[in-house]
């Protein structure tokens, strides 16, 4: 059999690991053994470490908060000291909590801070309904000017309309 | 990974095109913090919000609960790039989501509520994303997703906020391994914002020459901006990887010599590690693109990738072996596969 590494030399060690409780055995040669013995005790890293450490670096040790002090989102408890050591946020909500800390972070990792790409067709047909009312009030306020009653009234239904459809499709930010 | 693997665009370079979303609800917390009732509730919504979507597709697709689904078979998926390893490792409440041609597959409960992924043969982003954006744009008409005007679409891990898309392509690019360019090209685009990656993600070791090249950055780019680039970067890779391949043919016999030995090896061994096989895979399907070992086509040698894996295998020979075993019946396997073929 040869080593399942370099695929050259013939294997002669035996190496069984434990990987997320797999068991797995491989069967090296002794030059890549003894490399992947020198591999495996450097190689804890993953990407929420790396993580961390980016957003620890850029608050330096000291601007950590002191206790008692330290931010948490209201709707998921999650305390920004447990968001830069896991990497990851726990609601929507967190993007709020933390906002104040969050922009270098978003720049740091995508060089920006505002969304350009899609917008969810409901969130896009709201923009629109406010658009509309925004136009609308400005052709009531026109109406009233030139005593125009019956056509403020009407324009008046359709803000009202809008309105209403507003609070239905409601909540989305 | 099926969907017709036949000549697709670039597929002599290019093994598949994927586009995946992240996405989240806004009435609940990120799988991090969510409760196991709080997580069924969130499998359902998304179950119901799929499947009672457009009748024309939600017939094409089948729901799993994967708390429910053994090791073996979440390995096999893996193995396919249907779920990742990750998932297939979560003990917390789960449901997934398969297309019965595999191009479409949906975890629910990942790393975020919703990861859509939808996966085609060949070099094929914009085709992938137009699927993609089409079961998004479903799934959204019934679920209030957590998105803000600012950040776009909220995700747990804030390297996926905004579109919270990642667009990659496998490819394999043993020419220019051989001749030794590689370093310089993943030098080139790793300056260019991209991901490089192995064959099975984040963290897996370069195997049988396979790199995956996906977008690193998800803010302040659009989706069609992300696929554009992904997609001229790889055309130029895969411009490099022709030239090199060429290179190579100027010392054809060679050429011809590596490729028959890996060849010879590969239709004769009793005894194949996995990693063995996946170089000597690469050689092959080098060989097949440039006609040099005829009478094997590309859908054997992509079949073969899948099926020689240590979960796909033993699926096929039923049921839970030790490598050693798995390593004789690798070898078995493509023996039966290639027998009658070859030059």
């Amino acid at each position: 059999m040869i080593c399942q590494q370099c695929m050259q030399r013939p294997a002669n060690v035996q190496i069984t690991q434990l990987v997320n409780n797999q068991k797995t055995v491989l069967y090296l040669c002794e030059s890549c053994a003894g490399a992947r013995e020198k591999l495996l005790i450097d190689l804890p890293f993953n990407m929420s470490n790396l993580l961390s450490s980016i957003m620890e670096n850029m608050h330096g040790v000291t601007q950590v908060p002191i206790k008692g002090e330290d931010m948490q989102c209201d709707v998921c408890g999650m305390s920004y000291d447990e968001f830069t050591h896991s990497g990851k946020f726990g609601c929507w909500n967190c993007y709020n909590s933390f906002s104040q800390r969050l922009d270098p972070i978003f720049r740091r990792l995508h060089g920006n801070t505002k969304h350009t790409g899609k917008v969810p067709t409901k969130v896009d047909s709201e923009r629109k309904t406010a658009k509309e009312i925004y136009n609308l009030r400005l052709m009531l306020k026109d109406a009233v000017k030139v005593e125009k009653y019956e056509e403020a009234a009407r324009i008046r239904d359709k803000i009202k309309a809008l309105e209403e459809e507003q609070k239905r499709m409601g909540g989305v930010q | 990974m099926q969907g017709g693997l036949g000549r697709n665009p670039e597929s002599d370079v290019v093994i598949t095109s994927r586009i995946r979303l992240a996405r989240n609800s806004k009435d609940y917390p990120f799988p991090t913090k969510l409760n196991a009732n709080q997580a069924h509730k969130v499998v359902d919504v998304y179950k119901d919000a799929v499947l009672k979507s457009d009748k024309s597709f939600s017939k094409e697709l089948m729901f799993f609960d994967s708390t429910k689904m053994n090791s073996l078979d979440k390995s096999c998926l893996v193995e396919k790039h249907l779920i990742s390893p990750e998932f297939a490792s979560k003990k917390e409440v789960t449901g997934f989501i398969l297309s019965k041609d595999e191009t479409i597959s949906i975890m629910i409960n990942e790393e975020d509520h919703l990861r859509i992924q939808t996966i085609f043969p060949g070099l094929q982003l914009n085709k992938s994303w137009d699927v993609c954006n089409h079961i998004d744009n479903l799934i959204e008409e019934k679920v209030d997703y957590a998105y803000s005007e600012e950040l776009g679409y909220l995700t747990c891990c804030p390297t996926n906020v905004g579109t919270g898309m990642r667009a990659s392509v496998m490819v394999h690019l043993p020419a220019l391994t051989i001749s030794g360019h590689l370093n310089t090209v993943l030098d080139a685009v790793t300056k260019l914002g991209i991901t490089v990656r192995g064959l099975y993600g984040e963290g897996s070791e370069i195997i049988g020459n396979m790199y995956q090249f996906s977008n690193q950055v998800s803010l302040g780019q659009s989706e069609e901006e992300i696929i554009t680039k992904i997609t001229v970067i790889a055309n130029r890779i895969i411009e490099q990887e022709k030239i090199a391949r060429e290179k190579l043919m100027n010392s054809r016999v060679q050429l011809e010599d590596r490729l028959f030995r890996s060849y010879g090896i590969f239709s004769n061994a009793r005894i194949l590690t996995s990693s063995e096989c996946m170089k000597l895979l690469s050689d092959v399907r080098l060989g097949v693109d440039l006609d040099i070992i005829r009478g094997i086509s590309i859908e054997v040698i992509n079949e073969l990738m899948v099926a020689t894996q240590p979960a796909n295998l033993q699926r096929t020979f039923g049921g839970t072996m030790n490598p050693n075993d798995r390593d004789i019946k690798r070898a078995e396997l493509i023996r039966t596969r290639l027998a009658g073929v070859g030059s």
